[in-house]
């Protein structure tokens, strides 16, 4: 298992340095997309309004939902990748089961694209911005792996369904823009805290407004946090492995 | 080495219930050392008994065991038993190295693969000097090698290679054959699925052919063609007008003409003795020039269990 991670591990390292357009272009995007949603949220507030709150908010607020995305859009994109190169059957046939060569690579992409990328991007945001970003990290990173857990399991559940229909994109995106809203609620009822990343986001903008450091967070949160992350991470391999068996019943899982 | 027992797989018909049987009742058993060729027309269920093999594919019924252990009901253990190149050289990572695709596939399978074993594996195929290249810059013959250097990083006994000559040109080919010789010598078993009879001939010890999802024949390859050799014969005979009606009296419908010189091919039957064709050729007043026994490859001895 762990050769598995650590081979998984270096292929995403290699793979983000190979196709380095790809990775700054993303990084570029990132930013522009942040800087026209800071600075438009300013520009309707005008100089009157004490935004300082708000802006934080925003800001960690987008990198949330940058995270969340990484962390399943990942899974679907690979998923169709593979099919496209032809290499999916090969991983499926290994002695280590599919489902968790999907968790290895989403892990490992968590620690490049979100702590390496997202984190100090997040920084650099902040600096060009003017703001400064003053709350605790180890907070910021608890929270940031609690929330992605459970967008793992919604990765793992549109991985289920790229293996049977293939082509999903337009479905990742609706996934993609609904998910926004996750991370936007208000989580006063169970049922808003029980949705995916809802309530990490909720606990998130409670750390950049009030500076809430993790062990002052009521225990309800945290049990709420994470049986939301795990619930939806057994949902997602639940789904994952019905969809997978079905792909191996009609012999599906490479033809694209 | 490999048990395949009984398989059987149907794929749903499209807007349809019915369904379509691709694999019927199929049995065959890969020994331990022994290149095994399974052949078979487009769609005669060949790719689908090779993924089902490599756990792929689910099975309708039958079982599958390599080297002891189920397929379906030890999936982990089994396919640690085997790896493979499917698709030909389809199967690589195409933006990484050799190296790091090798790597990277021992990896995933919990297998560490230290660089002198990698280079010793890629010097055996001829492929040292290209281990840190990456894979869409190879010939087409390289990515094969390639594919199969991927295979043998994962360090397993038994070897699942399908269409591994698809695309070669004829020195590729040829030298993929002693790269197959050279993995039997080290103690592989193999499996080859490949429509590339030149392939077979020059290197598999036993042959199955399929045929609309059956096995048809199943034998040791230089048995199949000593009893095709044995079989098959070209008579010239000497022949007017008259003869010729009588020949098309007696069932023959094809043969070559030179002069007034008929060449006929014949393959007989296990019921029929030459001496007895013979004694027709005599009774019919049809002088026989010569008689020679047909060189006999395997194209034609796979041509003549497909036909429709």
């Amino acid at each position: 298992m762990w050769r598995a991670f650590l081979a998984n591990l270096e292929k995403t390292f290699i793979e983000i340095k190979r196709y380095y357009f790809n990775s700054i272009s993303g990084v570029a995007t990132l930013l522009i997309f942040f800087y026209l949603l800071f600075f438009g949220v300013k520009a309707v507030g005008g100089p009157s309004i004490s935004l300082s709150s708000t802006l934080d908010g925003i800001i960690v607020g987008y990198f949330m939902w940058i995270v969340f995305i990484f962390s399943f859009e990942g899974v679907a994109w690979g998923i169709i990748e593979e099919v496209q190169r032809g290499t999916l059957e090969q991983v499926f046939a290994s002695p280590i089961a599919f489902e968790y060569q999907m968790l290895f690579r989403m892990v490992s992409e968590f620690l490049f694209n979100n702590v390496l990328l997202a984190l100090p991007l997040m920084y650099l945001a902040a600096f060009t911005t003017g703001r400064k970003i003053g709350f605790d990290l180890a907070t910021l990173l608890y929270l940031m792996i609690g929330g992605t857990v459970s967008a793992l399991g919604i990765g793992m559940i549109l991985g289920g369904i790229a293996l049977i229909f293939k082509r999903i994109s337009s479905f990742i995106q609706v996934v993609t823009f609904g998910s926004l809203s996750f991370t936007m609620f208000e989580t006063r009822s169970l049922w808003h805290r029980l949705l995916p990343m809802s309530q990490a986001s909720s606990m998130m903008r409670a750390l950049a407004i009030n500076n809430t450091k993790f062990y002052q967070f009521q225990f309800s949160d945290h049990v709420v946090l994470w049986l939301v992350a795990i619930g939806y991470l057994l949902i997602g391999f639940i789904v994952f492995r019905a969809f997978e068996r079905r792909a191996m019943v009609v012999g599906s899982l490479s033809q694209y | 080495m490999i048990e395949v027992m009984d398989l059987v797989k149907l794929y749903p018909k499209r807007n349809s219930k019915e369904k379509i049987v691709a694999v019927d009742h199929v049995s065959f058993n890969v020994k331990n050392g022994e290149i095994f060729a399974l052949l078979g027309p487009n769609g005669a269920g060949k790719t689908t008994t090779i993924k089902s093999i490599f756990g792929l594919i689910v099975p309708d019924s039958g079982e599958i065991k390599i080297k002891g252990f189920s397929v379906l009901k030890e999936r982990s253990k089994a396919l640690s038993q085997i790896s493979a190149v499917l698709e030909g050289n389809r199967n690589l990572y195409w933006r990484m190295s050799v190296l790091e695709n090798m790597r990277y596939f021992a990896g995933i399978r919990g297998k560490k693969l230290n660089k002198w074993n990698a280079l010793e594996i890629l010097e055996s195929l001829g492929l040292k000097e290209k281990a840190n290249q990456l894979v869409h810059s190879l010939s087409r013959g390289m990515q094969q090698k390639a594919a199969i250097a991927v295979c043998l990083a994962c360090d397993t006994d038994v070897l699942l290679l399908d269409e591994p000559t698809l695309g070669l040109d004829v020195h590729s080919a040829v030298e993929f054959r002693s790269i197959l010789r050279s993995l039997k010598e080290k103690g592989k078993t193999i499996l080859l699925s490949t429509h590339d009879m030149n392939l077979v001939e020059a290197v598999a010890d036993r042959v199955a052919i399929m045929n609309k999802g059956r096995i048809v024949v199943c034998e040791e390859k230089q048995k199949l063609i000593d009893v095709f050799t044995a079989r098959a014969y070209k008579i010239t005979l000497v022949c007017g007008e008259e003869s010729k009606k009588r020949l098309k009296e007696l069932g023959f419908n094809g043969w070559n003409e030179n002069g007034n010189l008929i060449e006929l091919q014949v393959n007989l039957t296990s019921s029929q003795r030459l001496y007895d064709l013979i004694d027709t050729f005599r009774s019919n007043n049809i002088e026989i020039e010569s008689i020679e026994k047909e060189m006999v490859n395997f194209e034609k001895i796979f041509i003549s269990y497909t036909r429709e």
